[in-house]
C-alpha cells in the first residue's frame, strides 16, 4: 500500500469536502476565528468556511462514513466548528425567543394569546425555520458520532493492533477525536474486564488471549477492504485542474481506468457513472473526492 | 460428543441476538450459568487429553499420524469452545450496549436488571459491564458533543412543528411561543417536543 | 452496538428523504423580508434567518411572488404555513413524465436519465404541495407508479447480471440503490467469496502438477 499521501493532501487543500485538511496541519494552531462563520465571509488557512459549505462537506463525511467498511479519518477542525456552531445557533435562538435581541414591541404583547395572527406567525417564522435548520444539524453530527462509536466497537481489536504498529503514518490520534479514543479505550477496557471474569481466565493459559491470530481462525477482526460498494463517479473535484488519472476515450466519455488485483482485470469508470465496486479499488478515488460512496 | 456444548450456546446466542434486534425488546434471555461451566469443564477435560497425547508422543518418539490428528483435533476442540463462549458473551454486551443507548442511563440498568420478581437475566459480571457502560455513555455525552443529545432520536428531524387540534379541555400550557388554552376543538400550531406527552395521553391530535 | 443494525451499512428510508430534503428548489414567497434601502418605518422589524446548514441569504432577501431557490425542507415548511408556493420541477409534467415511460419501455438495458431523487421529490410534492403542480395529482401519481413499476421489472431482470466482478447501473435514483443495496452486495459479497474459493482450489492444484 503506497502509504506516502502528501501530493493527495496538497490537492485536498482546495476542497474541503474530502478528507479534511487537518491531516496536513497537525500540530498547527486551527485558525479559524470566531465569528467568521458569516455566509459569504472567509478564509481560514486557504478554504472558505461557510456554514453551507462546512454543511455539505459534513453531509459527505456522514455518508461516506455509513457507507465504508473501514473507520475514515476524523475531520478535527470542520468538527469543532460545527459543534461551536451548534452552541452559537442555541444561545441565539435561545435569546431571540426570550425577546432580547428584537423587541418586537406591543404588537407581540396584544397577539401573544392569538398563535394565528399573521404578523405573529411572520414574526416567529425565522424561529420556526432557525429551529427546524438546527435540529437537522444536530441529527447529523449525532447519528456521525454514533456511526463512528459503532466502528470503533467493532474494530477495537484491529485499532490496538494499528496504535502498537511503530510504521503507521497516521497516529490513532489523527483517526479518532479525543473523546472517541477515550471511549475506544475505556470501552475495550471494560469489555475485556467482562470476557476475562467469565471466560478468559478459566482457559488453559495458551487460550487466553484475546486478539491471538495464530489460531486456526484469526481473532482480530479487519475491515473488509474488497467488500462491495456503490459508487457514483463525480470526476475531478475542479474542473480547472488537469487530472493526470483521467482518461479520454475515442467518444469523447472522461474515465478513469483501475485494476481489481484479485481477478487482474480492469474496468473503465466512466464520469456521471454508477458502479458496483469493491472498495479497495476504488478507495483511492474515493479518498480523492473523485468518486463518492452512495 | 465434543462440541454439542458449544453449539448449544451458539444457539442461545442466537436467540438473544433476535432478541435484540426485534423491534422494541431490550430484554435479555436468561444467562446460561451451567452451559458456560460446563464448557469450561469440557475444556480443561480437553486441555489434559492433549497434554497425555503430547507426553506420550515424546515418550514413543516416533512418527505417529494418528495420535498427532488425535492432537490436532483436541486443540481445535478447545479453540472451537473458546470461540463459542467468546460469541455468546460478545453477542450479550452488544445487546447490553444497544439497550443503554436506546434507554438512556438508568433507565437501562432498572428494566434490564429486574424481572417482576426481583431475579435478572443478567449474570453479575453483565450487570457489572452494564453499569460501567452507561456511565460511559454518561460521559461522551458531555464534554464537546453536549448539545447534540448524543443518545437522542437517530430518526431524521421530521415535522419540528405541527399543527394539533385540542380533543379534551385541557388547561393551559406555556410554551416560549406563549401561553396556550386547551379548549375543546380549538387548533394550534406548536412545538412537537412540546406537546408530544399530551398527544400521547390523549389531549391533543396530531393533523 | 452504538447504532440500530438495521442502518450500519445502509441508510433507512427516512435518512434517504433527509438528504433529498437538503436539494434547492424554486418558491414564490408570498412574503418579503428583504429591506428596502430607505427604511420603511410603518413596516415592523423583524427577526431575521440565521442559519446553520443551508444559505440564509435568499430568506433575508425575498421579495413577494419574486422566484427564488430554498432548500427543499425549507420550502416545504414555508409552504406548510401558507408563505410560499413552490415551483413544480421541470420534469414532474405530464408530458415530460411520458417521455421518460417511452424511453423505458423503449430501452430494455438501460435506465432514463431521471433526476438522482425523483421519487422522494415527487412523493414529497403529491402530499404536501399538490396544489402547486402543473397537472392533476392522480394523473401524475399514475405516471410515477408506471415509472416506478418498469423500472422495479428492469432492475429484476438485471439481477442476472450479478457477479464476483463489477457492476455498472447508470440513471438509478438514490432510493432505488438503497432499496437494491441489501441485495445486490449481499449477492456479490458471496459470489467474491465463491469464486475465490475455486480459484484457491484451482491454484492449488497447479502447485501440486
Amino acid at each position: 500500500m503506497n502509504i506516502d499521501i502528501d501530493d493527495i493532501l496538497a490537492d485536498l487543500d482546495r476542497d474541503t469536502t474530502a478528507v479534511d485538511q487537518t491531516l496536513t496541519s497537525q500540530g498547527q494552531n486551527d485558525t479559524t476565528v470566531f465569528g467568521s462563520d458569516v455566509p459569504g465571509s472567509d478564509k481560514a488557512g486557504g478554504a472558505a468556511v461557510s456554514p453551507v459549505r462546512d454543511f455539505e462537506a459534513l453531509m459527505t463525511h456522514w455518508r461516506n462514513e455509513r457507507l465504508s467498511p473501514e473507520l475514515l479519518p476524523y475531520p478535527h477542525a470542520l468538527m469543532a466548528r460545527m459543534l461551536r456552531r451548534v452552541q452559537e445557533q442555541l444561545e441565539h435562538i435561545e435569546c431571540i425567543s426570550m425577546g432580547y435581541l428584537e423587541t418586537l414591541g406591543e404588537e407581540d404583547n396584544d397577539a401573544a394569546g392569538d398563535s394565528g395572527s399573521n404578523s405573529n406567525v411572520l414574526n416567529k417564522l425565522p424561529l420556526l425555520c432557525m429551529e427546524a435548520d438546527l435540529e437537522r444539524l444536530k441529527f447529523v453530527l449525532r447519528s456521525y458520532v454514533r456511526c463512528r462509536l459503532a466502528k470503533v466497537d467493532k474494530y477495537s481489536l484491529y485499532l490496538r493492533q494499528l496504535a502498537q504498529d511503530n510504521e503507521r503514518m497516521v497516529p490513532l490520534s489523527g483517526l479518532l477525536s479525543r473523546q472517541e479514543l477515550e471511549y475506544h479505550e475505556r470501552h475495550s477496557a471494560i469489555l475485556l474486564k467482562l470476557l476475562n471474569n467469565t471466560i478468559l481466565r478459566h482457559m488453559p493459559p495458551e487460550l487466553q488471549a484475546v486478539d491471538d491470530n495464530e489460531g486456526s481462525v484469526k481473532m482480530v477482526e479487519e475491515p473488509e477492504w474488497d467488500r462491495f460498494v456503490f459508487v457514483y463517479v463525480r470526476g475531478p473535484s475542479s474542473p480547472r485542474d488537469p487530472d493526470p488519472a483521467l482518461e479520454v476515450g475515442p467518444d469523447g466519455q472522461c474515465f478513469y481506468n483501475v485494476m481489481i488485483q484479485g481477478l487482474r482485470e480492469e474496468v473503465e469508470l466512466t464520469v456521471g457513472g454508477i458502479y458496483v465496486m469493491r472498495y479497495n479499488v476504488v478507495r483511492e478515488l474515493i479518498m480523492e473526492g473523485k468518486v463518492e460512496l452512495i | 460428543m465434543y462440541g454439542d456444548l458449544g453449539s448449544k450456546l451458539v444457539l442461545e446466542a442466537k436467540r438473544a441476538q433476535q432478541l435484540s434486534q426485534s423491534s422494541g425488546s431490550d430484554q435479555l434471555p436468561l444467562y446460561q450459568d451451567d452451559l458456560v461451566r460446563n464448557i469450561l469443564r469440557e475444556i480443561a477435560h480437553l486441555k489434559k487429553n492433549a497434554e497425555i497425547l503430547k507426553s506420550q508422543q515424546e515418550l514413543e518418539n516416533f512418527d505417529n499420524k494418528v495420535a498427532k490428528c488425535q492432537y490436532f483435533v483436541t486443540l481445535l476442540c478447545m479453540e472451537r469452545n473458546k470461540r463459542c463462549l467468546l460469541a455468546y458473551q460478545k453477542l450479550r454486551s452488544d445487546a447490553l450496549d444497544a439497550a443503554a443507548w436506546n434507554r438512556n442511563g438508568l433507565d437501562a440498568m432498572s428494566s434490564l436488571n429486574t424481572a417482576k420478581d426481583g431475579s435478572t437475566n443478567l449474570s453479575h459480571h453483565e450487570q457489572e459491564y452494564l453499569k460501567d457502560y452507561v456511565q460511559l455513555i454518561t460521559d461522551m455525552k458531555s464534554g464537546d458533543y453536549t448539545d447534540i443529545d448524543l443518545s437522542g432520536s437517530l430518526t431524521p428531524p421530521s415535522d419540528v412543528f405541527i399543527d394539533v387540534r385540542v380533543l379534551k379541555d385541557a388547561g393551559e400550557i406555556q410554551t416560549e411561543y406563549g401561553v396556550f388554552n386547551l379548549i375543546k376543538d380549538s387548533q394550534f400550531f406548536v412545538r412537537q417536543a412540546d406537546v408530544e406527552r399530551l398527544i400521547q395521553q390523549g389531549y391533543l391530535q396530531k393533523l | 452496538m452504538s447504532l440500530p443494525w438495521n442502518i450500519q451499512e445502509t441508510f433507512s428510508p427516512e435518512e434517504i428523504q433527509f438528504i433529498v430534503e437538503n436539494e434547492p428548489i424554486k418558491i414564490f414567497p408570498r412574503f418579503t423580508t428583504r429591506v428596502s434601502l430607505r427604511g420603511d418605518r410603518a413596516k415592523p422589524a423583524h427577526t431575521r434567518w440565521k442559519l446553520v446548514t443551508a444559505d440564509d441569504h435568499p430568506l433575508n432577501n425575498l421579495v413577494a411572488i419574486q422566484t427564488t431557490e430554498v432548500a427543499l425542507w425549507m420550502a416545504l415548511l414555508l409552504k406548510q404555513q401558507g408563505k410560499c408556493s413552490i415551483v413544480a420541477p421541470g420534469w414532474l409534467r405530464l408530458s415530460q413524465l411520458q417521455k421518460y415511460i417511452d424511453y423505458e419501455l423503449k430501452h430494455a438495458e438501460r435506465f432514463s436519465e431521471l433526476p438522482w431523487n425523483w421519487l422522494v421529490v415527487a412523493q414529497l410534492l403529491f402530499s404536501k404541495a399538490a396544489d402547486d403542480l402543473h397537472d392533476p395529482v392522480h394523473l401524475l401519481r399514475g405516471k410515477i407508479q408506471d415509472l416506478r413499476e418498469i423500472r422495479l421489472g428492469k432492475i429484476g431482470q438485471g439481477l442476472k447480471h450479478l457477479n464476483e466482478s463489477h457492476l455498472q447501473l447508470d440513471n438509478l435514483s438514490l432510493l432505488e440503490i438503497n432499496e437494491l443495496r441489501p441485495f445486490v452486495l449481499g449477492v456479490m459479497n458471496k459470489l467474491k467469496q465463491v469464486h475465490s474459493s475455486i480459484s484457491e482450489e484451482r491454484g492449488s492444484e497447479d502447485y501440486y502438477e
